[in-house]
């Protein structure tokens, strides 16, 4: 039986997790499904610096590791393991370890007594020459080397726009600051990137026995340079559905990577989306791709239950598996951005909740929620609380709001949940809503909730108009996400019909659930399987002209 | 080529001598139904367009149909129904680019493949300086965003060369040639002159330089000069019009034709014409002719001495080199040949009806969005300027649903001191969103129509947004401003309108230059602009200086003014007249107070005076400068101090009360766009005296309220007149309108105009 290769691409730049990346699931879900065909196999194909966070990926997801084949360039750049070297004893330093966080915390609350001192700036520019200069002496040094090593692609000029960079900042914050997000490193890692991409391509031109390629996010545009059929997964483009929200919140440095999405559609040359929303608006309309190679793969259902599920002989007793969760939910707690009263927190206590699971973004629609919730607590006097799970520092406008609005002891963030914990607050939750305006797909809220037995209503969003067909299902959960007087109708109305609401919704869910991963696979082999048959088609006829 | 069905053509253009060759190509290619456009703008640049009706015979679309598309402007903004007949029926559209607008009309509005048909220009342009000229940066955006339906269809091959990516990438060659190109050999050059073609002499300074260099070059000798002059040249070298018998004369009778033209990417006609008729053609080297002949032709010139040498030669009977010429000339014409173009213009075609199929797919899931159109007070107006604003957007949302359209309003206003109160007026079927303004910093402002997709030069260093807390209206299809009073420009990533109710500052000082100019720049980025006054109109285009077609006027809107039966009677009825007024300049307190004086005084006026408006409790207490005089005025009279009672803001209901048991209503204001009041004490049968200036004149005669009329710069003449009121009030209510003739100008019947408006901004 001879087996039919295809290739999964990936262009992350270094020190990114991919069990942090909402791409890094998705990877985990399509390789888990794909471990079920004998007849097919998966090469991936990514940076020499992704291939750790692959292997733990796989690792943590018991995903055969022997399974798959990665291609990657054999070692990664100097620059960058003496990177990591720096950063690992950065953490070190300001605290990994109990004694020298101690430390660190004694030093910068020193620093900010002292900045309290008339005297501050020469004592600050002594202690620099004289304590951090030399540390910082090397480090710059041991830049410099790196960059002139590393790559001859780095010419004078970027070197100067470097140092210039480095000139802006303060020597403290050079130090203490995030090195992850500061300019210089991202201009490095971009360097550092295109170099690497440039060897992952070659490495994959080499591979004539990997029949297509499939790219599962639109920002690598080096992708197109594949010489061979190439499926492009473009789940949205949120800032062209978003231009004012995201451009008050971003910095010109967006705007690259924006044209980068923008050059790697344009050049594409199949694309796979989640829905047909996006494939009609934004690659049709907006980008001028031809339809006929646009293929649309909804998504599958993602279940909650399995992350609390009971041992066999126990799973009949929902008692003790609501006592799990409440556990979890008491976790979860603990992480709430603002304070919290520990009378919540202790075991008798109970707290009824509308759930939101979902970063805090532009197009997210938190603040319209807001609007509804403080209506529906101080003007409908329906009591829950309302627990989110974004960070509320990303829109400084929703903390605000929040603060203004005395909403801190009923709003909670709870951020950076694990898997079970967000399923144990979709389970206890009376109620679980998704106000967002835009998605790439039918938004997993739906499923999540329901397999948890939590009613949900919703947006009325294109993405969801696609699923939802049923008028009177429609008519109950779903709202006008631009108008939050609707939105807290619905809420009020799908907590005073909860049981109503959840008995109509889970009818629809039987059937939305039997659409799994390995549905979703399915497609997608066939997508390439359609593609590669179509391009050795085109090569025979192109041969025989 | 097998056609999947034959397509329609828009042929948007009037040149009489391209059209002959381009619809004999298109019959050639298999496309027999052509639209050719019936008017063309009365432009002097149009000196060779022509109407031609031939074609209508072989169209098969509904006459009325037809009617409507040869009525359109198809060079600047034909209408919505015109663009509908044409997306019906026609999938393919050439167009040249004269106006700006027909453009950006063709991108909202047409659906079908978009050919931008390209003759060449002359070598201190290229199409696209040309776009970057009328758009600014914003020519691209729309080109691009027309995508793959749009080609750069051009004449010559290689116009393409010096154009960026966005057009070269979509270049299409589709020859121009001629008609027929059968040589007709009657030439005797008998009149030994040059003939030299130099048209538009009178207005164009490039061909005047033509002109002057030639006349240099060629001073000493004979020459006529042809060419359409559609203004006269002082001249009389320069023929002018001539009528078709003497031009084929001169083709017949001149000695030789001098083609001056070293343009790369540029070639007139008659060199061709010339070469037909037999005439011996001398031309300058390093031109299009150069492409289509070589090097090496004898009537080729390296520069203007050699060109003299020639001339000289020919005007001295040298037959021998007029042979030459004559004989190797024939060869420019080969590529102008119907039977040496049909095969490009094959080749051209053959992508644009493969995307044919493609460009009729369309979006498989039918998801019926309605278009949202946002009503924005941009200010915290209240009293008659919130309803002024609620009603806009009712006559919107009426006038849409009178058309069956699938329209949502939404009123946008600012957050502050508004209660539900303010909108009860408001139909719930309109919903309310706050918002407050946010500046963006250019540089923000530039990431954000970047990413939307609207890419342009930005030049303001700060824009406005309107920030609803969700999307900042991006998901409206069009905005309607209700008043130009923005502080900054609007940040240009949707669609406006903009409601100018006056342009106060043309007559009273109330606001700077700049602010002044900042108004005026925001009605001139709009899409259009509404007023409901012929008087604003006219200061719209005299004063803002606005393109006429870009102002529409509309009927007044007034409420609906119901009384309450419940209102109590007053104790005072009647024996007092209201004068609505407020704190502005414009109020005209001064002869107002000095007209009560009179009254008081002179005419021993028996009526109270009850004052009411925003802001006008205190006004009194004001220290402006047009506020003092009345102190002083109210110290020296003390009968209007007892007589004058201000009574400050009322609800609208208290307001309805006063109104109601008052003798007459008093608009002593010297000027601005109406004021409801008059139309709302009409309604309650209560007639009104009011200051006589153009907007009032044309509000009584929309209503027919018949109102009564002051100077409101004479204060003896409005004291007169509220003597008279005083008087005659009775007698005056018999002259007010009927309620049935009210109603003829309520909402519902005035809504249909309001979405006609609006609509074609959609």
């Amino acid at each position: 039986m001879s087996i039919k290769k295809y290739g999964i691409y990936l262009a992350y730049p270094p020190t990114v997790d991919l069990r942090d990346q909402g791409l890094g699931r998705h990877l985990v879900e399509f390789l888990k499904a794909v471990e079920k065909y004998e007849e097919i196999c998966f090469v991936i194909a990514c940076p020499s610096w992704t291939k750790i966070s692959l292997i733990e990926l796989f690792k943590d997801a018991n995903i055969e590791k022997d399974f798959l084949e990665i291609i990657a360039p054999r070692k990664q750049p100097l620059l960058l393991t003496v990177y990591e070297y720096y950063f690992k004893a950065l953490k070190i330093f300001s605290g990994g370890n109990a004694q020298l966080k101690s430390y660190y915390y004694e030093i910068k609350k020193n620093i900010l007594n002292l900045k309290c001192n008339p005297e501050y700036n020469k004592i600050r520019w002594i202690a620099f020459s004289i304590i951090i200069a030399p540390f910082f002496l090397v480090v710059r040094l041991i830049s410099f080397l790196f960059s002139f090593f590393m790559t001859s692609t780095l010419s004078l000029k970027s070197f100067s726009f470097i140092t210039k960079l480095w000139k802006r900042v303060s020597p403290e914050k050079k130090i203490i600051g995030s090195l992850k997000d500061n300019l210089t490193v991202l201009e490095l890692w971009k360097i550092l990137r295109k170099r690497e991409t440039k060897l992952v391509n070659n490495l994959i031109n080499l591979r004539s026995d990997i029949t297509a390629w499939y790219c599962p996010a639109a920002f690598w545009p080096q992708f197109n340079n594949i010489k061979a059929p190439r499926l492009m997964c473009v789940p949205d483009v949120v800032l062209a559905d978003f231009p004012i929200s995201f451009a008050r919140i971003s910095v010109d440095r967006t705007v690259d990577s924006f044209r980068e999405v923008e050059e790697s559609i344009k050049n594409g040359e199949y694309f796979v989306t989640y829905s047909e929303d996006v494939k009609w608006r934004t690659l049709v309309q907006r980008y001028h791709i031809d339809p006929e190679k646009t293929f649309v793969v909804p998504h599958g259902a993602n279940f909650m239950n399995e992350a609390f599920k009971l041992s066999s002989c126990l799973s009949s007793n929902e008692a003790m598996s609501n006592v799990f969760c409440e556990r979890l939910l008491k976790n979860a707690l603990y992480k709430s951005m603002n304070p919290i009263s520990p009378y919540f927190l202790s075991e008798n206590s109970k707290i009824k909740y509308i759930f939101y699971a979902s970063q805090i973004r532009p197009n997210k629609n938190v603040f319209s929620l807001l609007r509804a919730y403080n209506y529906l607590l101080k003007r409908r006097y329906i009591g829950h609380k309302l627990i989110l799970t974004g960070s509320p520092h990303v829109l400084p406008e929703i903390n605000e709001y929040v603060c203004d609005h005395n909403l801190t002891n009923d709003v909670l963030f709870l951020h950076g949940l694990s898997t079970r914990e967000l399923a144990a607050c979709y389970k206890l939750a009376d109620l679980a809503v998704n106000p967002s305006l835009s998605e790439g797909g039918f938004p997993f809220t739906f499923t999540e909730a329901l397999s948890v037995d939590t009613p949900v209503v919703m947006a009325r969003i294109p993405v969801t108009l696609e699923v939802i067909k049923d008028p009177d299902l429609d008519q109950d959960m779903l709202f006008d996400p631009y108008d939050w007087k609707d939105m807290a109708d619905r809420i009020e109305w799908g907590l005073q019909n909860k049981e109503s609401l959840l008995a109509k919704q889970k009818i629809f869910y039987d059937v939305l659930k039997q659409r799994t991963w390995k549905t979703v696979v399915d497609e997608y082999i066939a997508i390439l399987d359609r593609i590669s048959t179509k391009d050795s088609d085109q090569k025979r006829l192109e041969e025989a002209a | 080529m097998t056609l999947h069905k034959k397509p329609r053509v828009m042929w948007l253009l009037n040149h009489g001598t391209a059209r002959k060759f381009e619809i004999e190509m298109l019959k050639q290619i298999g496309i027999e139904e052509i639209f050719l456009p019936k008017k063309y703008p009365e432009d002097i640049t149009f000196r060779s367009a022509s109407i031609d009706f031939s074609e209508d015979a072989n169209l098969t679309i509904p006459p009325d149909e037809l009617a409507i598309l040869n009525e359109a402007d198809w060079y600047s903004s034909p209408s919505c129904e015109a663009w509908e007949i044409a997306n019906r029926y026609f999938d393919v559209l050439f167009f040249i680019l004269h106006d700006k607008n027909i453009l950006k009309n063709i991108e909202k509005n047409y659906k079908g493949i978009v050919l931008w048909r390209t003759f060449g220009l002359d070598r201190s342009l290229s199409y696209t300086k040309l776009l970057n000229i009328l758009f600014d940066d914003f020519g691209k955006t729309i080109v691009r965003s027309i995508g793959k339906r749009f080609y750069f269809a051009q004449a010559y091959d290689h116009l393409h060369h010096i154009e960026d990516n966005f057009l070269s990438q979509r270049a299409l060659f589709l020859p121009l040639g001629m008609h027929n190109s059968t040589i007709d050999d009657q030439w005797q050059g008998s009149d030994c002159r040059i003939f030299f073609v130099c048209p538009a002499l009178g207005f164009s300074p490039y061909y005047q330089d033509i002109y002057k260099k030639f006349v240099k070059d060629f001073k000493d000798l004979k020459y006529v000069i042809g060419g359409e002059q559609s203004i006269s040249v002082a001249d009389p070298n320069v023929l002018g019009f001539v009528p078709t018998e003497v031009h084929q004369r001169n083709m017949r009778e001149m000695r030789v034709m001098f083609y001056h033209s070293t343009e790369p990417t540029h070639i007139h006609y008659h060199p061709f014409e010339a070469i037909k008729a037999g005439m011996p053609l001398v031309f300058m080297g390093g031109g299009m002719l150069d492409r289509m002949g070589g090097k090496n032709l004898p009537g080729r010139c390296k520069n203007i001495k050699e060109a003299r040498r020639k001339i000289e030669r020919i005007l001295n009977d040298d037959f021998s080199l007029i042979e030459d010429i004559r004989k190797s000339q024939i060869c420019l014409l080969d590529s102008m040949k119907t039977e040496n173009c049909i095969d490009a213009w094959r080749k051209g075609f053959e992508p644009i009806f493969r995307l044919l199929e493609k460009v009729k797919i369309t979006h498989p899931v039918k998801i019926n969005k309605k278009k949202r159109i946002a009503v924005i007070l941009p200010v915290e107006y209240k009293g008659g300027s919130l309803r002024g604003a609620i009603l806009l957007a009712q006559a919107i949302e009426y006038g849409a649903r009178q058309a069956g359209q699938n329209v949502e309003v939404v009123f946008c206003y600012l957050e502050g001191n508004y209660t539900d109160e303010d909108f009860i007026d408001l139909p719930l079927s309109i919903k309310r969103r706050l918002y407050t303004w946010h500046i963006l910093h250019r540089k923000a402002a530039n990431r954000a129509m970047i990413y939307a997709g609207l890419e342009q030069n930005l030049t303001s260093e700060y824009y406005l947004s309107i920030d609803d807390k969700i999307n900042h209206l991006m998901e409206c299809d069009l905005l309607v401003m209700v008043s130009d009073r923005l502080s900054l420009p609007l940040l240009p990533i949707k669609p406006y309108i903009v409601m100018v109710y006056d342009y106060l500052q043309r007559y009273e000082p109330i606001l700077s230059a700049a602010r002044n100019q900042q108004y005026i720049s925001i009605a001139h980025c709009a899409e259009c602009v509404l007023v409901t006054t012929e008087f604003t109109r006219k200061d719209a285009i005299q004063f803002a200086g606005l393109p006429n077609e870009k102002v529409i006027k509309l009927p007044m809107l007034t409420p609906q003014f119901s009384l309450e039966k419940t209102i109590p009677d007053n104790d005072l009825e009647h024996q007092y007249f209201l004068w609505t007024t407020n704190a502005s300049i414009h109020k005209n307190h001064e002869n107002a107070f000095k007209a009560l004086s009179i009254y008081y005084e002179k005419y021993n006026g028996q009526l109270e005076c009850h004052v009411t408006g925003v802001n006008v409790k205190d006004l009194k207490k004001y220290e402006l400068s047009h506020f003092v005089a009345l102190l002083e005025i109210m110290k020296n009279n003390i009968k209007l101090r007892q007589s004058l009672k201000i009574l400050g803001y009322l609800s609208h209901m208290k307001y309805q009360l006063h109104l109601k048991t008052s003798r007459f209503l008093w608009h002593a204001g010297r000027i601005d766009n109406g004021t409801f009041s008059v139309v709302e004490a009409a309604h309650l049968g209560v007639p009104a005296l009011s200051s006589d200036y153009p907007a009032m004149r044309e509000m009584n005669k929309q209503f027919s309220l018949n109102l009564n009329w002051m100077n409101p710069y004479d204060p003896e003449d409005m004291a007169l007149q509220l003597k008279k009121m005083e008087v005659e009030g009775n007698a005056l209510q018999s002259k007010l309108p009927s309620v049935e003739s009210l109603s003829s100008q309520s909402v519902e019947k005035l809504a249909g105009a309001y979405w006609e408006a609006v609509k074609k901004c959609l």
